[in-house]
C-alpha cells in the first residue's frame, strides 16, 4: 500500500449536501471506491495522499456497479507518479493473513481536516467468500463509537496485494464489509477501463499465506542467529537475562507490553549482538521442527547454484558484522583503509557461511601532537570520531611520547605489539637536481648519504626544502631530532641554519602525503624543492596516485619525479601495532587479535605496495628494488632514553625556527554567527587562530586582535588588542592566548575589515626592528569577508593598498576566508586582495593547511 | 557422579551469572537523566550545538519533564564516525544510550542487531503514523514495524541556472531522454554561454558517491530497458513471518547498471563530457562552491542549500552579485544571474530519524522525548531551520506568498517520489562495494568492471557476505 495513493473524496449532492468517503489511485487517471459514496453526486474531488494539504482534484464517475457498490472515478488530469504500480489480489488461501488498510473513518463529522485511520488486523478466507466480500473485524481495534462512513471506498491489502474495497459498516456484528478485488477482475468494462489506463494487462495474483518454504527459510534464519548470537554473547546474555527478569519483576513501560503483543515477531528474531543472546531462543522446539522441514526440502545443486551466484543462501543468514574501530595518522589512512576491507573479506572467506564477521573502520584524527592528545584525555571527544580499539600510528616514538608524557591518559592501557612494516625516511630530490654528489645514496640497498652533508649540499646546489610540522608529523620530528644530533648539545648557530634550510620552500602539512599534495598543487616549482618525506610517499607522488583528501590520483606521473635519498643515521617508521584498553570488556578480543595478526602479514594485501617488511624487502610491484638493511628499528631502543630524545628535540626545533611574529585579526561581527565548518564561522577561526598558535615557539612573537573594538552601530573603525604582541611565546603566554581567542564571541554588527588589515599592516611595518628580533612578520586576518555596509569614516582598500605598497617584503598580509566569500569577484575580500593582501578561500579539508603554509612561508620569507 | 556434575554446572552457572551482574555493575546510570547520542547539529551556532534546532527541542522536553535531564553526547559531524560511534558503544553496552539519531540507511542494521525498541506508531498515541510522509514511514519500517521515528528527510534537487536555461526545457529533455537528455542540455547551454562546465554533483569517494550514482542508475533513462539498468529487489520480508507489514528491504541486484555509462560519458572530457573532472574529488562544499561561482549550468544538490544561495543575493552586506531565486522551476524575469530547482531525473532520499535501544532504562521517558522531537509542532521548526519535515504538516505554509507555498510542495511530492537507497543490515558494506565499481569505472584510464561482477558482488553484499564472484 502506497500512502500517496490513498484518496480523499468529496462528494457534492445536486441538494448541495456534501458527504464522501475513501478511495485509492490504481491508474494514471483512475480512483478505485465504493459506488454508495457517490450517491446523488453533481461534484466529485478528490485529494491523494494523506498529507492533507494537497490540492482536490475535479474527477468523474467513468464505472459504477449499484449492486455490488463499487465504481472507478477518472481524474480530469493524469497524476505523474510514473511508478504508480498495483498489484491486484485475490485472497485464497487456509489460514488468517494481515491486512492494511487506510481510510477517513469519520469523514463526514470533521469536515476539511478528516481523521486517517490506519486499520490493521487478521482476515480469514473463508469469511464472505460466499458473497464475493472479505470481512474485516474491527470491534477489539476500535472500541469508541467511530463513525465509519468515511472508510466507504478504502482499498484493503494483504502485503502488497489489493485485495478488495470497503463497502460497509455493519453496526450489529462490528465488520467491515468490502468487495473482493477478484469479483472486480471478472468484470470486462472494469478490466477495459483499468488496462487502458495503466497500459498493463489487469493480472490477479494470488495472496496466499507464506509457504512452507518460507516459513522454513525464517526458522532457519532465527535459529542461525540464535545460535551464533548465544554462542558470542554469553556473558552479555546472562546479563541481558538478569535485566529483563528484574524489568519484568519491577514492571517495565507500557510501550514494551505494548510491543509484545503488536510485534512477536521481533521477540523470536534475529540476534547478533553481544548482550543479545537470549533472544530467539525461547522456541527451541518450533525452531527445531522448522529447520527440519526447511533441510528436507532444500535441494543442495539448487543451493550450490544460488550461492555461487552471490545470491543469499538459504541455509543461514549473516549477523552484521562485530565493528573494529581503528586510528591511524592521515599518511596511512588510505592504505590501512584497504588493508582493512581485505582483512574483512578475508575474515568473511574463511567463515563457514562466507559472512563478513568484523567491519574496521579507520579514522585519522588529525596530527601526532593532536592525536596524542585525545588519547591521554581519554576519547571523552566524540566529534573527533569514534573512540579506538586499536592505535596504527606512524612509530614506535609517538607511543613513547604518549606512554612518556607526565599524566598518562586515565585508564588507558596502551598494548604495544611491535613493526607491522617499515618505510625508510628519506629525501626527495627532483630528478634534474639529483647528481649532488653529496646526496648519491639513492640505493636502499647501498652505500648510504649523510644527511646534514646532503641538506647543506642541496641548499648549496639552489634547492629549497620542505618538510612536514614535525608537532604534527612523527617522520619529520624523527629527521629534525637526526639533523639535530650531528651538532651535539651546542652547536645552536648551526641548528638555526639547518632548520631554516630544512624549512626554506615555506610548505608545511600535518603529513608527508599532505606536504607532497602541497607540492603537486601549489605555486611552487617542483624542479626546485626537495622534500623531506617517506619513501612510501615518495613512490605515491611519483605514481601519480592519491595523495589524501582532495588531492586524488592523477593517473600519470609528475613531470619532475622526485629521487629518494637514504640516509645513514635515520631510522625508517615502523608502524607499530598498539591495542587500546580503555578499561572493561570491548566485546572485540578476538577481532582485534586477528586484525593485529593480519597487519603482521602486510604482504597479504595489496593495500602496502610501496612499503616494506619488517626484514626490509619492498612489497608489491617494486619487489625486484633493492632490500633495505635493518638497522634503525625500535626494537632495542630504551623507550625512555627514545622518548626523552624526541622531546628534546622538539623542544630545540621550536627555539631554532627562524623568529616570526604573528598578529592574528580575528573578525567578531555578528555574520561570523552563520554555519561555517563543524560550528559557526567564529568557531571556524577560533580553531584556525589556535592552529596557528601551536606552530609557533618560544622564539616567536604572536598577538591577538579582534574587529571591531566593540560598541553599537556600523561604524565602528578599531579593533581590540586584546593580546598585544610580545616577544617571548612561552607556556603561559601560549595559554593565555588561547583563553583570550576562546573567549572571542561574534555579537557586533560592524565589521571593519579594511581597517584591521590596513591597522595590522601599519603595526607590522617595522616588526623585524622590534625586540625579539623577528626575521618575518605575517598579519593573519580570519574573515567571513561579510563586511557590508563598510562603516562610515574607514579605511578603503585604496588606503590599505597605499599601505601595502611600502611594506617591507619580510612582512606578508593574508587574509582566510572562513565563510562563503571567494577571493574572486566584486566582494571586499577581492578588492583587498587587489590591494596586496594575499587572500585565502579553503576548502573545508584545506583549512588547517593553509594556516600551516602561512606560517612555513613566513618562516621562509626571513632572508 | 551426576550430583556431582550437576553441582559444578551450578557453581559455574552461578559465577557466571555473578560475573554478569558485577559487568552490570558498569551500566549502572545516574538518575533521571537520558543518555542521547546526536551528530552534529547542522542548524546551531556552536560546536555543542548551541541555537540550534536539535538542542531546542531537547530544551522544550527537560521544561516539559521537570526533574529530567538529556545527556546529549555529540558526535562526529562525518556520518561514518557517528555510526561507528554509535555501533561501537552499543555492542560494548546495549544501554550505552536510551536514544540515538539515526541516519535511516542504519536503522536495519541497528533493528537486526536488535538494539532498537519498535516503535508503537498504529496506535492513537503520540507516536501515530497518521501525517508522517510515506517515505518517512518507509525508511524506517523494518521486519513488519516502525524501529524508529522519522525526524527529518531530504532527498536530492536539480539547481539550474535560471538566466540561461527555461525549466520547460529543461523539463521535457530529462522527460524525453532522461539523465542523458539532461547532460546533452547541460552541454549545449555551456557552449552555449561560454561556461566551464555543465553539470555537477557530488562524486568524491564517499557517501555522496553512492548517493549520485545510484540517481543515475535507479532512475531517468526512458530508453533503456528496466533489465539493463540495475536496480535493486527486496523482499516484503520473509523473516518477519506474521508481522510482515511490507517494510522495503533489498536483498538482491539485476541488471547491467548502464546507468553509469551517461555518467562515465558526463565525465569523459573526450566525449565531450559536461562533468568537470575535479568533481571526482568534491563534495557538498566544493560542488556549491562550483555553483555559486557561476562556472556550471546544473548542480545536483540537497535543498539546505537554497537558502545559503539566496543569501547571496539578499544579502546587504556583500557585494558579490549572487544567484536571484526564482523558486521551483521559475523563470529569470531579465538576464540577471539567477537560480531555481527542480526534479532530477531520479532522487535519492536521505533523512534521519530518532530511535529508543531496546536496553535503555527509561523506556518510557526516552519514548516520550522522541516524540516532543518528532510532532506537529517540532516538525514546523525544520521547515524554519532549512530542513525537510517528515510530517506533511510541516509543508504546509500559511499566508506565505505563492512561489514559497509552490516550493514546499514541490518539495513535499518530491520526498514522496524519491528512491529508497538499498535497504540492507549491511548498508556499509553494500555502499562500498557500490563505490569501489562505481570509482573504478568512471575514473580516468580504469578498465572498465563487468557488470555481471557487480551484480554479483551486490548480491553477496546483500546478504552480508564476501564474494566468491570472478
Amino acid at each position: 500500500m502506497d500512502t500517496r495513493f490513498v484518496a480523499d473524496v468529496r462528494v457534492t449532492t445536486r441538494g448541495g449536501r456534501s458527504g464522501g468517503g475513501t478511495g485509492y489511485l490504481v491508474g494514471p487517471t483512475l480512483v478505485l471506491t465504493s459506488a454508495h459514496v457517490l450517491d446523488g453526486h453533481d461534484r466529485v474531488r478528490v485529494r491523494l495522499g494523506v498529507d492533507r494539504d494537497g490540492r482536490f482534484l475535479a474527477c468523474e464517475v467513468c464505472w459504477e456497479d449499484r449492486e455490488r457498490d463499487v465504481a472507478l472515478l477518472r481524474l480530469e488530469k493524469e497524476q505523474p507518479p510514473p511508478r504508480l504500480r498495483v498489484r491486484w489480489g485475490a485472497f485464497a488461501g487456509t489460514g488468517p493473513q494481515r491486512y492494511e488498510a487506510l481510510g477517513y473513518p469519520d469523514l463526514a463529522l470533521s469536515g476539511d481536516d478528516p481523521e486517517l485511520k490506519h486499520l490493521q488486523g487478521s482476515l480469514k478466507p473463508a469469511e464472505g467468500l460466499r458473497n464475493g466480500e472479505l470481512r474485516l473485524n474491527i470491534q477489539r481495534e476500535y472500541v469508541r463509537d467511530v463513525p465509519w462512513e468515511g472508510f466507504s471506498g478504502t482499498a484493503v491489502f494483504t502485503g502488497d496485494l489489493l485485495v478488495g474495497v470497503v463497502l460497509v459498516h455493519n453496526r450489529t456484528t462490528g465488520y467491515l464489509h468490502a468487495r473482493r478485488s477478484s469479483w472486480c477482475a471478472e468484470q470486462p468494462e472494469f478490466v477495459r477501463l483499468v488496462e487502458e489506463d495503466t497500459g498493463a494487462p489487469l493480472l490477479v495474483e494470488t495472496a496466499d499465506d507464506p509457504s512452507y518454504r518460507e516459513r522454513a527459510h525464517t526458522a532457519v534464519l532465527r535459529f542461525h542467529y540464535a545460535l551464533r548470537a548465544s554462542l558470542s554473547g554469553c556473558a552479555h546474555t546472562l546479563g541481558g537475562a538478569v535485566r529483563r527478569l528484574a524489568g519484568g519483576l519491577g514492571g517495565r513501560g507500557a510501550h514494551e507490553r505494548g510491543r509484545a503483543g503488536a510485534a512477536p515477531a521481533v521477540e523470536g528474531g534475529p540476534a547478533a549482538a553481544p548482550g543479545e543472546g537470549g533472544r530467539g531462543t525461547g522456541r527451541p522446539a518450533r525452531i527445531l521442527a522448522a529447520t527440519a522441514a526447511a533441510l528436507l526440502v532444500l535441494v543442495p545443486g539448487g543451493l550450490y547454484w544460488w550461492e555461487a551466484n552471490g545470491f543469499p543462501g538459504l541455509s543461514s543468514g549473516c549477523a552484521p558484522p562485530t565493528e573494529l574501530t581503528v586510528l591511524t595518522t592521515p599518511d596511512q589512512h588510505a592504505a590501512v583503509q584497504r588493508a582493512a576491507e581485505d582483512f574483512a573479506a578475508r575474515q568473511g572467506a574463511r567463515d563457514e557461511d562466507g559472512c563478513v564477521p568484523v567491519r574496521v573502520s579507520v579514522t585519522a584524527a588529525g596530527g601526532a601532537a593532536v592525536t596524542r592528545e585525545l588519547l591521554r584525555d581519554g576519547w571523552n571527544d566524540l566529534r573527533a570520531g569514534p573512540r579506538p580499539h586499536v592505535w596504527l600510528p606512524d612509530s614506535g616514538a609517538d607511543v613513547a611520547l604518549l606512554r612518556g608524557d607526565p599524566g598518562d591518559a586515565p585508564g588507558l592501557e596502551t598494548e604495544e605489539e611491535g613493526a607491522t612494516r617499515l618505510t625508510p625516511l628519506v629525501l626527495g630530490l627532483p630528478e634534474s637536481a639529483s647528481g649532488i654528489p653529496a646526496c648519491s645514496g639513492t640505493d636502499p640497498g647501498g652505500a648510504r648519504s649523510d644527511l646534514v652533508v646532503c641538506t647543506a649540499a642541496a641548499t648549496e646546489a639552489g634547492l629549497l626544502l620542505a618538510r612536514p610540522s614535525p608537532e604534527a608529523s612523527t617522520s619529520a620530528l624523527i629527521q629534525t631530532g637526526a639533523l639535530y644530533s650531528a651538532y651535539g648539545d651546542g652547536g645552536s648557530e648551526e641548528i638555526q641554519v639547518a632548520e631554516a634550510r630544512a624549512t626554506s620552500a615555506g610548505l608545511d602539512a600535518e603529513g608527508n602525503l599532505g606536504l607532497l599534495c602541497a607540492l603537486r598543487g601549489g605555486d611552487a616549482d617542483p624542479a626546485t624543492v626537495g622534500v623531506f618525506s617517506t619513501e612510501y610517499a615518495i613512490s605515491a607522488y611519483n605514481g601519480g596516485r592519491a595523495l589524501g583528501p582532495g588531492c586524488g590520483p592523477t593517473g600519470r606521473e609528475p613531470d619532475e619525479r622526485l629521487v629518494p635519498v637514504y640516509f645513514s643515521e635515520v631510522p625508517g617508521l615502523d608502524h607499530p601495532f598498539v591495542r587500546l584498553d580503555w578499561g572493561g570488556d570491548d566485546g572485540v578480543g578476538e577481532e582485534v587479535e586477528a586484525f593485529g595478526n593480519w597487519m603482521g602479514r602486510p604482504g597479504s594485501t595489496e593495500a602496502f605496495h610501496g612499503y616494506r617488511t619488517v626484514e626490509g624487502d619492498m612489497i608489491g610491484g617494486e619487489g625486484a628494488r633493492s632490500a633495505m638493511e635493518v638497522t634503525h628499528l625500535t626494537s632495542d631502543r630504551d623507550e625512555e632514553e627514545w622518548r626523552e630524545r624526541l622531546e628534546s628535540s622538539l623542544r630545540q626545533q621550536e627555539r631554532s625556527r627562524t623568529p616570526v611574529e604573528v598578529l592574528i585579526a580575528v573578525d567578531r561581527s555578528d555574520s561570523m554567527n552563520g554555519p561555517g565548518t563543524g560550528g559557526t564561522r567564529l568557531e571556524t577561526a577560533q580553531k584556525l587562530a589556535r592552529t596557528a598558535v601551536d606552530l609557533l615557539g618560544e622564539q616567536d612573537t604572536v598577538g591577538v586582535w579582534a574587529f571591531p573594538e566593540g560598541g553599537p552601530g556600523n561604524d565602528v573603525t578599531g579593533q581590540e588588542r586584546v593580546l598585544p604582541p610580545e616577544p617571548g611565546m612561552d607556556a603561559r603566554r601560549e595559554e593565555s592566548a588561547r583563553e583570550e581567542i576562546d573567549a572571542l564571541t561574534a555579537e557586533f554588527p560592524a565589521t571593519p575589515l579594511a581597517d584591521a588589515v590596513l591597522d595590522g599592516a601599519e603595526e607590522l611595518e617595522s616588526c623585524a626592528d622590534r625586540p625579539g628580533e623577528p626575521g618575518a612578520c605575517a598579519l593573519v586576518v580570519l574573515t567571513d569577508g561579510v563586511a557590508l555596509p563598510e562603516p562610515g569614516g574607514g579605511a578603503r582598500a585604496d588606503d590599505v593598498a597605499a599601505v601595502l605598497e611600502d611594506l617591507d617584503e619580510r612582512v606578508r598580509v593574508h587574509m582566510v576566508s572562513v565563510g562563503d566569500e571567494g577571493c574572486g569577484g566584486d566582494g571586499l575580500l577581492s578588492r583587498l586582495a587587489s590591494a596586496g593582501a594575499e587572500c585565502h578561500h579553503p576548502r573545508a579539508d584545506e583549512l588547517e593547511q593553509v594556516v600551516y603554509g602561512i606560517v612555513a612561508g613566513t618562516r621562509a620569507a626571513t632572508p | 557422579m551426576r550430583a556431582r556434575t550437576r553441582s559444578l554446572a551450578c557453581a559455574v552457572l552461578s559465577c557466571l551469572l555473578l560475573g554478569s551482574v558485577a559487568c552490570d555493575a558498569r551500566g549502572e546510570r545516574d538518575e533521571r537523566v537520558l543518555r542521547v547520542a546526536l551528530p552534529v547539529d547542522v542548524t546551531a551556532t556552536g560546536e555543542s550545538g548551541e541555537g540550534g534546532v536539535y538542542t531546542r527541542l531537547i530544551e522544550r522536553w527537560e521544561e516539559e519533564n521537570e526533574g529530567w535531564e538529556v545527556d546529549v553526547r555529540w558526535l562526529s559531524p562525518r556520518a561514518d564516525d557517528q555510526r561507528s560511534q554509535m555501533v561501537v558503544a552499543m555492542q560494548s553496552d546495549p544501554a550505552a544510550y536510551d536514544v540515538l539519531l539515526l541516519d535511516n540507511q542504519w536503522v536495519p542494521e541497528f533493528a537486526e542487531r536488535r538494539w532498537l525498541a519498535e516503535a508503537a506508531t498504529g496506535s492513537d498515541g503520540p507516536l501515530a503514523w497518521d501525517g508522517f510522509l510515506g517515505r518517512a514511514q518507509d525508511a524506517v519500517c523494518y521486519e513488519g514495524g516502525a524501529r524508529a521515528v522519522p525526524f527529518h528527510m531530504d532527498v536530492g534537487l536539480l539547481y539550474y541556472r535560471a538566466d540561461l536555461v527555461g525549466p520547460e526545457e529543461v523539463t521535457a529533455r530529462i522527460e524525453e531522454d532522461g539523465w542523458r537528455g539532461l547532460l546533452e542540455l547541460a552541454g549545449e547551454v555551456r557552449d552555449e554561454h561560454g561556461l566551464d562546465h555543465g553539470y555537477t554533483g557530488q562524486f568524491a569517494d564517499y557517501e555522496g558517491l553512492t548517493v549520485n550514482a545510484l540517481e543515475f542508475v535507479l532512475g531517468g533513462h526512458p530508453g533503456l530497458e528496466a533489465d539493463s539498468r540495475g536496480t535493486f529487489h527486496g523482499a516484503d520480508e520473509a523473516a518477519a513471518g506474521e508481522g510482515g507489514g511490507g517494510c522495503a528491504t533489498s536483498i538482491g541486484a539485476c541488471g547491467e547498471f548502464q546507468g553509469l555509462e551517461v555518467l562515465e560519458t558526463g565525465l569523459d572530457p573526450d566525449a565531450g563530457g559536461v562533468i568537470p573532472r575535479a568533481a571526482l574529488e568534491e563534495t557538498e562544499t566544493e560542488s556549491l562552491n562550483r555553483f555559486r561561482g557561476g562556472g556550471v549550468v546544473f548542480m545536483r544538490h540537497w535543498p539546505r542549500v537554497v537558502p545559503q544561495l539566496q543569501a547571496d543575493s539578499e544579502s546587504a552586506e556583500t557585494l558579490r552579485e549572487g544567484l536571484r531565486w526564482v523558486g521551483w522551476g521559475g523563470e529569470a524575469e531579465d538576464g540577471d544571474p539567477a537560480f531555481g530547482v527542480l526534479r532530477l531525473p531520479a532522487a535519492v532520499l536521505g533523512g534521519n530519524s530518532l530511535a529508543v535501544t531496546e536496553e535503555s532504562p527509561y523506556e518510557d521517558e526516552a519514548w516520550s522525548l522522541v516524540a516532543g522531537m518528532t510532532g506537529p509542532d517540532a516538525q514546523s521548526e525544520f521547515r524554519k531551520a532549512g530542513l525537510l519535515p517528515a510530517r506533511g504538516s510541516g509543508y504546509r505554509l500559511h499566508g506565505a506568498d505563492e512561489r514559497d507555498v509552490r516550493y514546499w510542495e514541490e518539495l513535499r511530492d518530491a520526498v514522496g517520489e524519491g528512491l529508497l537507497r538499498p535497504r540492507t543490515p549491511y548498508y556499509p558494506y553494500v555502499s562500498e562495494v557500490l563505490r569501489d565499481h562505481v570509482d573504478t569505472q568512471i575514473r580516468p584510464g580504469s578498465t572498465d568492471p563487468h557488470p555481471e561482477d557487480m551484480v554479483c558482488e551486490l548480491n553477496a553484499a546483500l546478504a552480508g557476505r564476501v564474494s566468491t564472484c570472478g
